[in-house]
């Protein structure tokens, strides 16, 4: 039974700048497991040093060890020798991603956050213009079946049908070519089991936003906030990138 | 809408009526052949297969061959579970430039991947299956499917009261516009088609172009088709617009 490696360690139980919540706690170990920083087996540190480099109180602490218990990601042990393991199910399919993100550039990813931004931007624009009822009676499908996908197959067909459908609505089929380009390209990375780049209630959320805008015929507004939503996504995959390289 | 219509005005009836009798009349040929197909097999209690609905295809090349106005693609898509030997088909043959004979749509058809092409929940299948009515429509981005602009015609294939596909035909907007070109012109210096919906279908003016919606301040022309014959027909009448 190993602990987690000092790296890994640096990287994960860090002091967290936005008050700590219990969710946020969760948050950050799911996604440690997720991106395989932490290993399946590894055993947690104690709750009092977790709390510690966390800087949470040990019940803030504990409320995220059982939210994580609940996803499956941890098992508890009693008795001596026992702690918090990590259970991290991984498939060949999620250590691909990470492979796939740990060796794809950070300029490359900015790069492709660039190209996205210019895609997604100007489709949801034009689809604030020229968007009739059946694109937004869809439109609403992707966002109700984002928020109520159970895996995350489901949540990465949502998400990229979502902005595919923005493009299309924008009456353009090169703009749709490429965000459907561009959604194979990372729609996988954005979408790794719960290594998450967008998470998905602010996923929803921001969505949710977009399409407001798009229904109010505020092409400005949609292009602000689809530029912002794409951004979000990729400092995050930027963020993860980094944490693999590390490794 | 209580325009008269005026000399223009009847051309431009009479030329969308031979547009779309033209397309609806080779639909129809289609759902015949694809509904005797599905008969024969239903005679010997089994599902059709994929090579037997092949057998329509010197029809769809024929209908392909036809310029007035010009085909981007025609063919039968099967509904679901209607085929013996796949899930889900299209038989579907398209024009394109650069190619010197129509070649057979290949596109990727498995519901897991995110550019998989869900015919099933496209308007132009979903209408004639809840409805049995035949449907126009479009322009629209074809995403996953032909990757174009372009507007879509479809009847209903029916056997014995089940549901089997559609039988459609598309028209690139570009080629759709250049057919009504003449009646627009007819119409007015200034003249648009507009959809259902509010979307511009062809125009002679680039102040309003294909693809984008009118402004709500325009005024009403004559709806064009008219007639009993169109009524079974969803995304019809048209609206002719004099801004």
């Amino acid at each position: 039974m190993s602990e987690v490696s000092g790296t890994a360690r640096h990287i994960v139980f860090a002091p967290l700048a936005d008050g700590g919540r219990g969710d946020v706690v969760a948050r950050r170990i799911g996604e440690a497991i997720g991106l395989g920083l932490i290993s399946d087996g590894e055993q947690l540190p104690s709750e009092t040093d977790l709390a510690g480099a966390f800087n949470v109180s040990t019940v803030t602490l504990r409320e995220a060890l059982s939210t994580l218990r609940r996803q499956g990601l941890l098992e508890t042990r009693r008795g001596r020798g026992g702690g918090s393991f990590v259970r991290a199910p991984v498939d060949a399919s999620t250590a691909r991603l990470r492979r796939v993100l740990r060796d794809t550039g950070v300029h490359e990813l900015r790069e492709i956050g660039d190209h996205h931004l210019a895609v997604a931007g100007t489709a949801a624009r034009l689809a604030a213009e020229r968007a009739s009822g059946d694109h937004l009676e869809r439109l609403h499908e992707f966002v109700d079946a984002l928020a109520t996908a159970e895996t995350v197959g489901d949540r990465r067909r949502a998400d990229g049908r979502f902005h595919i459908e923005i493009a299309a609505a924008a009456q353009s089929t090169r703009l749709t070519r490429q965000e459907i380009d561009l959604q194979g390209e990372i729609g996988e990375l954005l979408w790794i089991p719960f290594g998450e780049a967008v998470h998905l209630d602010e996923a929803v959320e921001q969505h949710r936003d977009i399409l407001a805008a798009i229904e109010a015929g505020d092409g400005d507004k949609a292009r602000a906030r689809t530029e912002r939503h794409v951004e979000l996504g990729i400092a995050r995959l930027i963020e993860f990138h980094l944490h693999l390289a590390k490794r | 809408m209580a325009n008269a219509p005026d000399l223009g005005d009847t051309a431009a009836l009479t030329h969308v009526d031979a547009v779309l009798h033209e397309v609806f009349s080779g639909i129809a040929i289609l759902c015949e052949l694809a509904a005797t197909v599905c008969a024969r097999a239903a005679g010997e209690g089994r599902k059709p297969t994929t090579d037997e609905l092949a057998s329509i295809r010197p029809t769809v090349l024929e209908h392909l061959a036809r310029e007035s106005p010009p085909l981007a693609g025609t063919g039968v898509i099967a509904a679901p579970g209607v085929l013996a030997d796949e899930p889900r088909w299209l038989e579907w043959w398209r024009t394109a430039d650069g190619r010197e004979s129509p070649y057979r749509l290949s596109v990727d058809l498995d519901p897991h991947n995110v550019g998989s092409y869900e015919y099933p929940s496209a308007r132009w299948f979903d209408v004639p299956r809840r409805t049995g009515r035949r449907v126009v429509v479009g322009p629209y981005v074809d995403y996953a499917g032909t990757d174009e602009y372009i507007l879509t015609f479809a009847g209903p294939i029916t056997t014995a009261d089940e549901f089997f596909g559609v039988a459609a035909a598309d028209i690139r907007a570009t080629d759709f516009e250049l057919a009504m070109l003449p009646l627009l012109d007819a119409a007015g210096r200034q003249a648009f088609l507009v959809n259902t919906q509010g979307r511009i279908i062809a125009s002679n003016t680039p102040d309003a172009i294909v693809g984008s919606m009118r402004r709500s301040a325009q005024s009403d022309g004559p709806q064009v088709p008219r007639g009993q014959e169109w009524a079974d027909c969803d995304g019809l009448p048209w609206t002719l617009v004099r801004p």
